[in-house]
């Protein structure tokens, strides 16, 4: 039997008051150290701490290999057996079920996969739930980690106009009636038709010959119109409890800009309901129970926020600035996370709350539910500079933050169940690494105290209430002056706009002239100063920087200054390698942009060392010697091998041979 | 066997009774294993325990009182109030359950941070249960990833099975061992 243990002669543990007082300083630190959104990112033992604010470090796999979306993982009892399993799929056509830190079942999928979803289909004991997997469109179903059966969304009515047309087509023989075809169905878009994606196709070719040999591609091909599912959630149908029988919806795209809901039954073989709108769905949330009451919340890709409530599309909807990158709805509010950095909350009956600045974009946005602890909900937000942040108070308090290493940015976040860890995290990055943390019991989720260091930061940058809110603006009083002065502009707007445009009129045609003489000088230029002389042109530098140690690949950088008054054009830079064929360059020969006075415009060229023929010892360093000169102007051909300047680069002596 | 009863024998003269305390993670195996440690034998299947139990036997001449916390994350705050009262601890962990190896950690750590812990240097036995299954891993990594080495109490650690009580004696010899080494030392 192997046993380890100690002596009983351990030495004394701290007395108890010091020891209180190791345990403050250390849990005061911790939040602090994880900070990293201010100044530097500190430490580098980051987010693989055993402990970090309310997280444990669980589990980190650097090569699982697989990046997924947030969509793309879901966690469920696959087996009945209270041990929670992790599902992932991902783009590369895989589906993976991992068993605490091991995978256990991995199989190819047949189409990418959009999202995936596990739910109880019927109320059996032990409950075994079904595993979807939506992709294209269809659902792949699977009961007991077996394939099980296929949904395929039925396809789109097509309008009878488009079809004739293409029906028309179909019977001639190649390249005959396709412009008739093509003006007529642009009419039918003109006309506000929706049309299927085959005719939005040929309707984007351009070229005539193109377009019919577009037209005859699809000859024999059935015209059909099938939804692109974007989207998948599920909708507890009559019994809210964790194993309560659920119903599939799914959102897809319809035509462009068009989306429908689909609700499915708990079998998923017959659609139950079926809700158009206008925008391709990216985001869904559900809420409520199907039997009883529901509402889907639906953020489309143009920044629309949709509500159908029982089945219905209600009348009022939220307009967002920017695309929507998150959806997550908490209690009674709803978060949107949007391309411009900023989340909005919203009353889930439409009412604006607040937002949250964030200092980055955000990749991730999570909705953290924990009944048992202080703080019952919490927002986990990704930010695009790798850190993972949590919001407490409906985002209004900052309760910790961490950050991944390596510049890994996290794509896809699951807050649920995972083994028998009822609060555990995973988190996909983009470098295919899975993380998985877990919420401490004992954590109390505290707002990160203001006078750390990280607090300090974000206030900065437009924490979620900055500190100059509370203090009031410095406004003058309404002097007499100011009086008058708004009594004259009240009077006198006409007037005083009328002078704002005229002047503003002229600083543009002073801005186009001074524009115009400046090409106008430009084009004398080979007159005024003669080319051959080169004296004239001595206000180009040429400066040269070699980028790389030891070879054999070099980066010189030129950098071409034009310090003369007048914009150059038509030039171009040459390099030469010597002795020749030392280094292959690329480019050798590059036309430069317009070289406008005063202006410096960096150049990179590729320099590879070539092996020397034969398979001798490397000859040693040579020179690149590159030269700038005016391309040649016709009739004038002889001049434009005068180089306008020159320089000769040392290279350094290649180690890699 | 013969070292172990002599023990027992020796410590059964100073005192016939232990109070034990079972602590450990949900599905650790805590409630089979005293079940099986019972002479009688028993029905092995379990139900997740809810809050505690109290479970009494007495065994090679030597009275065991033990208390079966439940290791749910729930009832984890119900440990605390059995410390006072306890001799020995008997801290199960699932060995195969890496995934929560952290939040192992972190509960011992919590109950070692208790002034009951810090006030009397209370043995501790861990098993590294659920041996038979291929996954588990072996007591002494289990030791590496739970840090055992800077514990200040008594602790040992024994690979077990409950479900064929594999390791459980030795342990429990130990630990009883542990308990009177103690005892006569603080006297
Ligand atoms: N294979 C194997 N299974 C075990 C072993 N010990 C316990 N189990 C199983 O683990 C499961 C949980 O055992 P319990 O004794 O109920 O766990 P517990 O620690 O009392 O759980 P809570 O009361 O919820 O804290 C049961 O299904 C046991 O059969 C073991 O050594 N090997
Ligand atoms: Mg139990």
């Amino acid at each position: 039997m192997i046993s380890v243990g100690s002596g009983a002669t351990a030495p004394d543990p701290l007395p108890p008051l010091e020891e209180a007082i190791a345990k403050e300083r250390d849990d005061a630190a911790s939040p602090a150290a994880a900070g990293g959104g201010g100044g530097e990112r500190s430490g580098t033992q980051d987010y693989q701490q055993r402990k970090s604010g309310p997280w444990l470090h669980a589990w980190h796999d650097p090569v699982a290999g697989m990046v997924c979306f947030s969509q793309h993982m879901c966690v469920a009892d696959l087996h009945g057996d209270g041990d929670h399993r992790l599902v992932l799929v991902d783009r590369k056509k895989r589906i993976r079920i991992y068993r605490g830190t091991s995978i256990q079942w991995e199989q190819r999928l047949l189409e990418p996969p959009v999202a995936v979803q596990c739910f109880y289909h019927d109320t059996a004991t032990p409950p075994i739930p079904t595993l979807v997997v939506a992709a294209g469109h269809q659902l792949f179903i699977y009961r007991h980690l077996q394939p099980y059966m296929k949904f395929a969304l039925p396809p789109l009515p097509i309008d009878e106009r488009e079809k004739d047309t293409w029906n028309r087509l179909e019977g001639l023989p190649e390249g005959e009636g396709v412009e008739e075809a093509f003006n007529q169905l642009m009419k039918l878009r003109e006309a506000g038709v929706q049309l299927s994606r085959r005719s939005m196709d040929l309707l984007a070719v351009d070229d005539v010959a193109q377009r019919a040999k577009t037209a005859e591609e699809h000859k024999g091909v059935p015209l059909v119109q099938l939804p692109a599912i974007s989207c998948m959630e599920t909708l507890r149908q009559n019994i809210d409890q964790p194993t309560g029988v659920s119903v599939v919806v799914v959102a897809a795209e319809a035509f462009s800009h068009k989306g429908i809901i689909f609700i499915l039954n708990p079998h998923v073989d017959k659609i139950l309901r079926k809700v158009e709108l206008d925008g391709t769905p990216a985001f869904v949330h559900c809420l409520g129970l199907y039997d009883v009451e529901y509402r889907l919340t639906v953020a489309t890709r143009d920044g629309t926020v949709h509500t159908i409530k029982n089945g219905a599309l209600l009348g009022s909807a939220v307009e967002l600035e920017t695309p929507c990158c998150g959806l997550v709805r908490l209690d009674k509010f709803i978060f949107v996370g949007c391309m411009d950095s900023v989340i909005h909350v919203y009353h889930f009956k439409g009412k604006k709350s607040h937002s949250i600045h964030l200092p980055c974009p955000l990749t991730t946005l999570t909705g953290l539910s924990l009944p048992r602890l202080r703080v019952q909900r919490a927002l986990l937000v990704t930010l695009n500079d790798g850190q993972v942040r949590l919001y407490g108070n409906n985002g209004k308090d900052l309760l910790h933050s961490f950050s991944l290493l390596n510049d890994d940015i996290v794509t896809g976040a699951l807050f649920g169940q995972y083994g028998r860890e009822e609060g555990a995290l995973v988190l996909s990055c983009k470098s295919g690494a899975i993380l998985v943390k877990i919420l401490s019991r004992t954590s109390t989720l505290e707002p990160a105290r203001s006078g750390s260091s990280l607090s300090d930061g974000e206030e900065a940058t437009g924490g979620p209430v900055p500190a100059e809110q509370d203090v009031p603006l410095n406004i003058p009083k309404k002097t007499r002056l100011y009086v008058e002065q708004m009594d004259r502009e009240r009077q006198s707007a006409v007037h005083m706009h009328r002078t704002f445009q005229r002047d503003l009129c002229r600083l543009r045609l002073k801005t186009a002239r001074a524009y115009v003489s400046n090409l106008v000088d430009m084009g004398q230029s080979p007159t005024s100063v003669p080319s051959t002389s080169g004296a004239g042109e001595a206000h180009l530098s040429l400066t040269a920087d070699v980028i790389g140690l030891t070879g054999p690949h070099f980066d010189v950088q030129l950098r071409i200054h034009n310090a003369g008054s007048h914009a150059l054009s038509n030039v171009c830079v040459m390099c030469v390698s010597s002795p020749p064929g030392l280094y292959a360059l690329t480019p050798a020969m590059a036309p430069l942009p317009l070289l406008l006075p005063q202006h410096t415009s960096v150049h990179t060229i590729r320099a590879q060392e070539q092996p020397p023929e034969g398979g001798g010892a490397p000859t040693g360093a040579g020179q690149v010697r590159c030269f700038v000169v005016r391309m040649a102007v016709e009739g004038r051909g002889h001049q434009a091998a005068r180089p306008l300047t020159t320089v000769y680069v040392q290279m350094p002596i290649s180690e890699g041979g | 066997m013969g070292i172990f009863k002599r023990l027992f024998g020796l410590f059964y003269k100073r005192r016939t009774k232990v109070k034990i305390l079972a602590v450990g993670l949900d599905n650790s195996g805590k409630t089979t294993l005293l079940k099986k440690l019972r002479p009688k034998k028993a029905d092995l299947s379990t139900v997740p325990t809810v809050g505690y139990e109290f479970e009494s036997f007495s065994k090679n001449g030597v009275a065991f009182d033990c208390v079966d916390m439940s290791g749910q994350s729930k009832y984890r705050n119900l440990w605390e109030h059995y410390f006072t009262d306890t001799d020995g601890v008997i801290f199960v962990v699932d060995a195969t359950d890496k995934l929560r190896f952290v939040v192992v950690r972190e509960e011992l750590e919590t109950m070692l941070s208790h002034q009951e812990f810090s006030r009397r240097k209370i043995p501790l036995l861990f098993f590294a249960n659920k041996m038979d299954l291929h996954d588990a891993v072996t007591p002494n990594e289990l030791l590496a990833t739970l840090q055992l080495d800077d514990l200040a109490h008594p602790w040992r650690i024994f690979a077990s099975n409950a479900l064929r009580g594999e390791g459980l004696e030795e342990g429990v010899g130990w630990l009883v061992d542990a308990i009177a080494e103690h005892k006569t030392t603080a006297k």
